[in-house]
């Protein structure tokens, strides 16, 4: 019976006592108390029984941990790191994995995995009818100036005109698009983001209505979006229109989007997917050859929540297990230690246990002992775990999805009490197995301990083997060859003033004179400017090749473009492999394109590629093949989400291909590259002051040698592992300790046996060889264990090792030699000790 | 004007009860009538002491406990004393009684033989 249920029936049993002596004409107030008074009476005597054990118990179990503090901070310590570690990553699994996404009723957002063309879109959105679709769109860098204010460049997305309809928001201040806003000539409105509001804003509500300029031209603000609406990227600081204007170059090719929609009510997703797979491509389209055989239907319908976690799910939930491991190697650290406490005072137990406290007395005692200590653990994990929640989310790169919703919440907490409740309830349990009041007279280990020993090394093996694999993959993630030197090359982006760059010539003009510039600063071997630096955003260039057309309908090539200006091979230090470079020349004469090694091989195999034409998507002429340079790598990752385009196509800033941003203009803002002789380096100011003096209406950031950009790009998928490591390389230190601590008290307890081998006559070497001998079988044993269940669970690692192979042998061998080598050192020396003393004393010791 | 009520000596009150009980089912306020007039007002319980007691000996099974009508048209709760309850009683009256006798012998002046 409950508790309350069991005081309801009191109550009303003693109203029925009061009403009774009443009625007897007994004065309520003689003997009987008040009935408050009464209440609490009894309210004392069942809760007292109860208190006054468990306070027994716990003063007893605080007396007992004071009297020896440095065993107590090491458990603390422990088991804070491992529920702290648990915790704090718990805490990034619970709000970006397990939440749902901040949207009303995001159960019904879906997405597909193909990305579509405007053109495909309206098409989509006009024959969908079970979902509400819209388009969005991460734009190019686009530079905002404020009416009275400095321009600055700024994150936008373009979206479609029910963008907001089918997210289910609706901006905090002002209203969201016009359904005219996408028309040719309209939509010149611009949302602003919760967080630049704020910041460049300083808040003000009175900026709905005013006008920007966005790249020069002007936009009304026509409101502000909630402060928690982050999408399509957590950076996004601006939303516009998207545009879709069907007489646009980019309508049928090139720009790619991605789709969102929602379920309209009552339509399953079965029923989404039958209409999908029924849509049939339009005639007039495949005629000419401008929707793809695969963009007329939305393929690969999954929720939203899945597309938008896909990057990090996984290394979360590696994260979150490699903890959970680092807690279990902690709660066996801890459960050792408290092994061994029990074991010295074994005797003071057997005396108490022949004094008549009984068994279960004992029991509950050595329990409140653990619970203590767990509660102590779990204390200082959950502040450990707010510390680590905080340098996590300064740490991690700004685009990690829904960084900004981690907090440690009442469900963290909760996780944490409960895994301190857990630990201590196991630590409590662990020390009685095996000992009755005699052995513990006798003294030793008890048994357990080859158990201990297997699980702390086998937990620890398999963490560690999933550290040395993650380490060794970003090592040769760093050392992978980039195809181009970033040694004494800066680069800084350059953002001309718009008017300036109208028409375009002029712009190319203020680049020239800047490059001029730049490349007469003393020590200064190569200067180029170029679209984006490796790593950086990536346009994709769709084109024939004049020789080898596409079947009719199907989709073009892909690559990835890039506009440069003369030079450009030389600064970024990109070998020149067959052909010519760039020079002043092609600047004004015919259209040039230089390809990579890999894209010369795709398109012309066995052919010689210099020479040949290629007809990019939307342009009047044919271009000719000048040179072959070697590739380069598009992204830190040996895979990305465009994965099969690995060739690149390069153009000069003069003939820039399309498509680019409004089709008729160069892209305005570029990057700088400029190689400096070795001991002549460039400085940041240098430079700023050469572009300022060359261009003073331009303005000049991430002034930064090009190894930090390349560093800063591989930030994000560093961070992701790192999260792994630190787990596994704290399993490394807590593992090691532990076995040494295990194997010496192991040995250490056996120092009277050790004596008396050594009494009877038995050679020193040959006990020392047996005792390290058995140490290392446990350790060997708990390591196969290890390195089997690490082999196993390889295979799940692969998404963080890069292509790195997850059955390295090396990495196994180390991690069993380091083990072995940390096994026989803890039998070995304390082994050793043991066999020193003179034999007699060990003997008299007991 | 009754005597001084003495307190209970720890542990008593649960015999009074099973003994009170042996005369027949009784509700709470109905038991701690019967305690105070048998021993002629010496024992005066506490309600804050007797319910405890009575849902303590009623998890040990050795009292049954129902709702019923009382003559005055009220409800109560009315205990009954049950087999294991009878047996206890007779075991722990067994005890009280050595016990009362051994104190008895102890605190007897010494001018008189203590009794065997």
């Amino acid at each position: 019976m409950s508790f309350r249920r069991r005081w309801r029936a009191l109550e009303e049993e003693m109203e029925s006592h009061r009403r009774l002596a009443a009625a007897d004409g007994f004065p309520p107030g003689s003997r009987d108390r008040s009935p408050e008074a009464t209440r609490e009476r009894v309210r004392e005597q069942w809760a007292w029984r109860w208190w006054e054990d468990a306070g027994r118990d716990v003063r007893f179990a605080v007396r007992g941990l004071r009297r020896s503090p440095g065993f107590t901070l090491t458990a603390v310590v422990t088991l804070a790191l491992g529920i702290g570690a648990t915790a704090a990553m718990f805490s990034m699994v619970n709000a970006i994995l397990l939440r749902p996404l901040p949207y009303p009723r995001p159960q019904e957002l879906f997405t597909a995995s193909q990305w579509y063309t405007a053109g495909s879109y309206v098409f989509l959105r006009d024959h969908t009818r079970a979902l509400d679709l819209a388009a969005y769109s991460e734009e190019p860098e686009r530079y905002l100036r404020l009416p009275d204010g400095e321009a600055r460049p700024v994150e936008s997305a373009a979206v479609s005109a029910n963008f907001l309809r089918v997210m289910g928001v609706e901006p905090a201040l002002g209203r969201g698009f016009a359904a005219g806003a996408q028309r040719p000539g309209q939509g010149r409105e611009v949302l602003l983001s919760h967080a630049f509001w704020s910041t460049a804003l300083n808040a003000d509500a009175g900026v709905v209505g005013k006008e920007i300029l966005l790249d020069g031209a002007p936009y009304a603000v026509i409101g502000v979006m909630p402060a928690g609406f982050r999408f399509p990227s957590p950076k996004t600081e601006i939303w516009v229109p998207l545009p879709l204007d069907p007489a646009s170059a980019s309508y049928w090719v090139g720009q790619m989007m991605p789709l969102v929609g929602r379920l309209r009510p009552g339509v399953t997703l079965a029923q989404a997917k039958a209409e999908q797979a029924a849509l049939r491509r339009p005639e007039a389209e495949a005629a000419a050859g401008r929707m793809s055989s695969t963009a007329f239907r939305l393929t690969g319908l999954r929720p939203l929540r899945t597309a938008v976690l896909l990057d990090v799910a996984s290394i979360l939930w590696l994260a979150l297990a490699a903890n959970g491991l680092l807690l279990g190697i902690a709660c066996v650290n801890v459960a050792n230690l408290l092994r061994a406490r029990a074991a010295n005072r074994a005797r003071e137990m057997g005396v108490r246990r022949a004094l008549g406290a009984g068994r279960g007395r004992l029991l509950r005692q050595r329990m409140t002992e653990g619970l203590l200590l767990a509660a102590l653990g779990g204390a200082a994990g959950v502040a450990l775990a707010a510390g680590a929640v905080a340098l996590l989310k300064a740490w991690l790169p700004g685009d990690f999805p829904r960084l900004a919703e981690v907090r440690l919440d009442g469900r963290v907490v909760a996780l944490g009490v409960g895994l301190a409740l857990a630990c201590g309830g196991i630590f409590g349990c662990l020390p009685m197995r095996g000992g009755g009041p005699r052995q513990r007279m006798a003294g030793g280990g008890g048994r357990g301990g080859p158990l201990l020993v297997m699980v702390e090394v086998a937990l620890s093996a398999m963490l560690v083997v999933a550290a040395g694999l993650t380490a060794r993959s970003l090592i040769r993630l760093a050392a992978f060859d980039p195809g181009f030197r970033s040694a004494g090359v800066l680069t800084a982006r350059v953002h001309p003033n718009p008017a300036a760059c109208r028409p375009a010539t002029r712009c190319r003009q203020m680049y020239h004179a800047l490059l001029q510039r730049v490349q007469a600063l003393p020590g200064v071997e190569a200067a180029a400017v170029v679209s984006d630096l490796p790593y950086g955003r990536t346009q994709i260039a769709t084109f024939e090749v004049t020789e080898h057309p596409s079947p009719a309908g199907e989709r073009h090539r892909l690559a990835f473009g890039t506009i440069v200006s003369p030079g450009y091979f030389a600064a970024m230090g990109i070998p020149l492999e067959r052909g010519r470079e760039f020079d002043a020349a092609d600047m004004t004469a015919g259209a040039a394109v230089v390809v990579s090694r890999a894209a010369a091989a795709q398109l012309w195999p066995g052919e010689e590629a210099v020479g040949q034409t290629i007809q990019v998507d939307g342009e009047r002429t044919a271009r000719r093949v000048i040179g072959v340079v070697g590739d380069v790598r598009r992204s830190a990752l040996p895979y990305t989400a465009l994965r099969g385009v690995s060739e690149g196509i390069y153009t000069l800033y003069a003939q820039p291909m399309l498509p680019c941003a409004p089709c008729d203009t160069p892209p305005v803002n570029l990057s700088l590259v400029v190689r400096s002789a070795p001991g002549h380096p460039l400085t940041a100011a240098g430079l700023r002051r050469a572009v300022g003096e060359a261009a003073p209406a331009a303005t000049v950031d991430q002034v930064m040698p090009l190894a930090a950009a390349v560093s800063a790009a591989l930030r994000g998928p560093r961070t992701a592992v790192w999260l792994f490591a630190v787990a596994a390389g704290l399993a490394l230190l807590l593992g090691a300790v532990g076995l040494y601590g295990v194997l010496a008290y192991q040995v250490a307890g056996r120092s009277r046996e050790i004596g008396i081998r050594m009494a009877l006559g038995a050679r020193r070497a040959t006990v020392l060889a047996a005792i390290t001998g058995q140490g290392m079988r446990l350790a060997l044993l708990g390591c196969l264990l290890g390195l089997a269940a690490a082999l196993l669970g390889a295979q799940v690692l692969g998404s963080l090792l890069y292509g790195f192979n997850p059955r390295d042998p090396l990495t196994y061998a180390a991690v069993a030699g380091l083990w072995l080598a940390v096994a026989a050192l803890a039998s070995f020396l304390p082994a050793r000790r043991a066999s020193r003393v003179d034999p007699v004393r060990a003997l008299r010791c007991e | 004007m009754a005597p001084d009520p003495i307190p209970l000596l720890p542990g008593t009150l649960d015999l009074l009860v099973l003994e009170t009980l042996r005369w027949g089912p009784q509700h709470g306020y109905g038991i701690a009538v019967a305690i105070r007039s048998r021993s002629g007002d010496a024992f005066q319980v506490d309600p804050g002491s007797l319910y405890p007691a009575l849902h303590r000996l009623e998890r040990q099974q050795l009292v049954a406990a129902r709702w019923e009508q009382s003559e005055q048209k009220q409800r109560v709760r009315v205990y009954r004393l049950s087999a294991a309850g009878r047996r206890h009683l007779e075991g722990e009256r067994k005890k009280w009684q050595r016990m009362a006798a051994a104190v008895a012998g102890v605190l007897t002046p010494p001018a008189r033989e203590p009794q065997p």
